[in-house]
């Protein structure tokens, strides 16, 4: 199984087979959630683990609990695709940002 | 699936709404689409059959034929919307006198009572703030007069507008004043020297007389809503209605009552109005228990709010929401709005600095605020002691700029948002400690979040009569002119 959730004694828990996501994916979707928990991203075995805490003032039903929990497993996938993304695009946006401070030959620095 | 020859450009992506993604590049241009076609656009997948195929390629998401001949334009455009740094700081704010005759219930200046002359900024404190504004190299200066109650220090205010109006017959820029004024204090002949040299005049009005007194409150006791009124009418008389706006603040008081507040403002023959939250300063994050309320209250109301004003406009009154107005202008257009509350980098000290009353420099009112409080973290230098590069050039400014980025700062960098906003650095000092501070959690983010995906779900839904109702509010024109339907 390459995702798992569990919920238990107000702890959420969410595993992600570490085959098919990256750790900086798991993390980048974690900071969307600590205004509400407090979050810990470990490595068991084949997996990364991140355990979701609620914090002091924020106590979530089960369900809204489910909920953020299949909130974040959705984000990890959006992280992904954002490094994927970050991966193809990041040179051309240096690019675009040091030519529209400083003008530069774009023929040069893209070797044609 | 063979990968199609395109170049994928730089772009930020958000899950919108259920399955339907927002996607935004560094030009400013956005576009709708479902996940699917979102992961195949990135996988490089994408046929050029697809029904985005062009609009994608017209807008700048990808390139199939001159990289650099788009990248060149994609610069430009990027260039254009960071315009507000070239001129670096135009508007000087100083702080005439820490003393007010009213004691608004959410005041986020700490303002002292009428006999504290101590906190008056003396004449040639006032003279020396304005030879060192003249300094920057913005060709556009302007001087807005802060209090307190700038009207109480009156001696200051008129030898710093005199002082400007001659260093500016050599500099030659375009000059300009503001003055932020309960009114309440204001006579004829203070009107007739702000007309007499075209002083602006920014004022604060939180609706009809049941929800302005709840909050705005004078010093001795009583309301204010009366007198500010008599005043205004003044106001108008000498100076023109088109010299004079106001501000309002939104409480628990008035939240619930937008409709009524714009009501108000329609009567009282303002343009338009911009509806801001509280921010967690001075009596006003005292006070947040009684006067707060929460982020998604504020952005029900203020959808609510700007359906109204939509309807009025469709109905032949024109009225202008001008936080709304400022966002779409940089949804819409490629140019730079020089709003230096939501800049990246902050507008902080580079497009706005405050002069404290002793002659301190602040990159903003919030920070001099701090220094009131005893953190004097954002303390840029004193314009009697320290040179114009020390204060403008110095490590606080440089701290600031390096660290309010949104293109860099976490939460921030990969939000689908993010081409449209800013940041706000001193809150997030005084909230964290830090001054990239946090997103999640942040009210600021919440607030900026909310409306623009107010306005994203208009655009999205783009209905002709909400769309030229946005167009008018961009380009200053009636709904009228926009339709092309003027005679």
């Amino acid at each position: 199984m390459q995702q798992r959730i569990t919920l238990l004694a107000n702890t959420a828990t969410a595993s992600f087979n570490k085959e098919v996501y990256s750790h900086e994916a798991v993390l980048a979707a974690a900071y969307h959630l600590t205004g509400k928990y407090g979050i810990e991203v470990g490595v068991e075995d084949k997996d990364f683990v991140a355990m979701l805490i609620p914090k002091g003032d924020y106590s979530p039903t089960e369900a809204a609990m489910r909920e953020d929990l299949l909130s974040f497993c959705n984000d990890v996938l959006d992280e992904e695709l954002r490094l994927k993304l970050q991966q193809k695009t990041a040179n051309l946006l240096d690019v675009i940002v040091r030519h529209a401070f400083s003008p530069i030959d774009l023929r040069k620095e893209l070797g044609n | 699936m063979m990968a199609t020859s395109y170049t994928l450009l730089p772009f930020q992506f958000g899950c919108f709404q259920d399955d339907e993604y927002l996607i935004v590049n560094e030009s400013g241009e956005f576009l709708f689409l479902p996940r699917k076609d979102v992961v195949q656009l990135i996988d490089g997948t994408l046929p050029p059959t697809s029904r985005f195929f062009d609009d994608l390629r017209s807008k700048q998401f990808i390139v199939t034929g001159d990289l650099a001949g788009t990248l060149d334009m994609v610069a430009t455009r990027y260039r254009t919307r960071k315009r507000f740094l070239a001129n670096f700081t135009t508007l000087h704010m100083m702080v005439l006198t820490l003393r007010c005759n009213q004691d608004c219930k959410y005041c986020q200046v700490s303002s002292e009572s009428d006999d504290a002359y101590d906190f008056d900024m003396k004449p040639e404190v006032a003279e020396k703030a304005v030879e060192i504004a003249f300094i920057s190299p913005s060709p556009v200066i302007k001087i807005e007069f802060q209090g307190g109650e700038p009207t109480l220090n009156w001696e200051a205010l008129t030898r710093a507008v005199m002082k400007a109006e001659v260093i500016n017959k050599r500099s030659k820029k375009t000059l300009e004043f503001v003055i932020c004024t309960n009114l309440t204090n204001m006579t004829r002949s203070k009107l007739e020297f702000l007309r007499d040299h075209q002083v602006c005049i920014s004022t604060s009005l939180d609706g009809p007389e049941f929800l302005h007194d709840n909050n705005r409150i004078l010093r001795k006791g009583g309301g204010t809503h009366a007198a500010f009124i008599e005043k205004l009418q003044s106001a108008i008389s000498i100076c023109g209605q088109d010299r004079i706006s106001a501000l309002m603040t939104t409480t628990s008081d008035n939240v619930d009552h937008f409709k009524e507040v714009i009501d108000e403002y329609i009567r009282l023959g303002f343009p338009g109005v911009f509806f801001r939250a509280l921010n967690p300063y001075g009596l006003a994050a005292k006070n947040a228990e009684r006067l707060g309320y929460t982020m998604a209250h504020f952005a029900q109301r203020y959808e609510e709010a700007l359906d109204y004003i939509i309807e009025l406009n469709l109905k032949g009154t024109r009225f202008v929401e001008f936080f709304a107005t400022i966002l779409l202008s940089r949804i819409l257009t490629p140019f730079s709005t020089g709003f230096v509350d939501l800049q990246s980098p902050s507008g902080a000290g580079i497009s706005g600095v405050i002069y404290d009353y002793n002659g301190d420099v602040y990159p903003a009112d919030e920070g001099r605020m701090l220094a009131r409080m005893g953190d004097r973290r954002f303390f840029m230098g004193n314009i009697f002691t320290d040179r114009y590069d020390a204060i403008f050039g110095g490590p606080v400014l440089q701290e600031i700029v390096a660290k309010s980025c949104v293109e860099a700062m976490p939460g921030c960098a990969f939000c689908m948002f993010r081409t449209y906003c800013g940041s706000d650095p001193v809150r997030n000092y005084l909230e964290t400690g830090d001054i990239v501070g946090r997103r999640p959690g942040n009210g600021f983010c919440e607030k900026n979040m909310a409306v623009l995906k107010i306005l994203f779900r208009k655009l999205r839904e783009n209905d002709d009569d909400v769309m030229d109702v946005f167009w008018s509010w961009v380009t200053r024109r009636s709904v009228q002119e926009v339709r092309n339907e003027v005679i």
